[in-house]
């Protein structure tokens, strides 16, 4: 989850990641940083997010957003 | 290329499954609700070619805002669209600029308009003052004006002024009147989450140099406290540098975030 972390701070160094667990309901991503780490995991993990088929709440946390990336790795 | 309007969404999904791929060159950030709202409103259109593909957007200042998805930098596509088009690219700050969609975008006769950075602040011991909000919706109207004639039309701060009893019911727009009641400045707020945007700000060019911006960021500090907010949002143009240091002494700080964007007339 760390390289997640990672990707995630690279795109947006000022939100406490480890601690913010509502995001989306919070209006802290914005759908331009939702389409940007879905670029970005796409390119890191190798996975890929569709974005017709996006459920706002996966992004809500990192520990969401993880549970995606594995799900899909499957 | 004519634009043909998009009636179901089954059909932009099939646009962006047609599209997407590794490597495209992408400004869309349209989520599937949008998309919805925009479709069943007639507002979104489409236009593509063998490996390029452009949505259009009309937005009530009468310019169309365009998404594009660029599989082939060297096929140079031109809309047939009677309003103004314009494109927004988003990038960050830390990857420097998006140089080959801007190069793109301009041998396709667009001309870059202006940059915008984001910045925010947490909100916490800020000093705030008691909010004073447009006195009547004439007020509101006055407010619409002088945000239209200073901001740019073509980057989605226009207002139109049917919005002026709304922004007036819902209490967005921070003021400051002179003692004769003559309205100087105003700031309007808006809400998403416990985020608290300064949509837009600015001074009647007759009373600047007077601490007006000071004081209507002291009262947008205290409006988010009372909206129990736990930060603060903004966009600002990168070469208003008078702007963004005051805004970086309530605590804004630059998010990586930036946009560019280009028009075609």
């Amino acid at each position: 989850m760390e390289q997640l972390l990672n990707l995630l701070k690279e795109i947006r160094p000022d939100v406490d990641f480890e601690n913010e667990k509502e995001l989306i309901d919070d209006g802290i991503l914005d759908s331009m940083d939702v389409v940007s780490i879905i670029s970005s995991i796409d390119d890191e993990f190798n996975v890929q997010i569709r974005i017709t088929e996006l459920d706002p709440d996966n992004f809500n946390s990192i520990e969401n957003l993880w549970a995606l990336i594995e799900s899909l790795k499957k | 290329m004519k634009p043909q309007k998009i009636n179901d969404l089954q059909d932009y999904d099939a646009l962006i499954e047609r599209y997407s791929g590794k490597g495209t060159f992408s400004n869309n950030y349209m989520l599937p609700g949008e998309v919805s709202e925009l479709i069943s409103q007639r507002l979104l259109s489409v236009c593509h070619d063998e490996n390029n593909c452009w949505f259009l957007v009309e937005k009530p200042s009468g310019v169309s805002r365009v998404y594009y998805l660029i599989n082939d930098l060297k096929k140079i596509s031109l809309i047939e669209c009677e309003s103004p088009l314009v494109s927004e690219i988003l990038f960050r700050g830390n990857s420097g600029s998006p140089s080959a969609e801007i190069d793109y975008l301009e041998r396709c006769g667009f001309k870059k308009n202006l940059q915008r950075d984001q910045y925010a602040a947490i909100l916490s011991t800020q000093e705030g003052c008691d909010p004073v909000f447009a006195r009547s919706t004439d007020d509101s109207i006055i407010v619409i004006e002088l945000f239209n004639s200073s901001f740019d039309k073509y980057s989605g701060d226009f207002i139109p002024q049917v919005e002026a009893q709304a922004l007036y019911d819902s209490k967005s727009l921070l003021c400051c009147y002179s003692e004769d009641g003559t309205l100087q400045a105003s700031l309007q707020i808006s809400f998403a989450g416990r985020n608290a945007w300064i949509s837009h700000l600015v001074v009647d060019p007759k009373y600047r140099g007077l601490g007006l911006s000071d004081k209507l960021m002291k009262m947008f500090v205290m409006e988010a406290k009372n909206h129990k907010c736990k930060r603060l949002m903004l966009w600002v143009q990168t070469q208003n540098e008078i702007a963004v240091s005051l805004y970086k002494k309530y605590g804004f700080a630059y998010t990586n975030k930036s946009t560019i964007s280009l028009i075609k007339e």
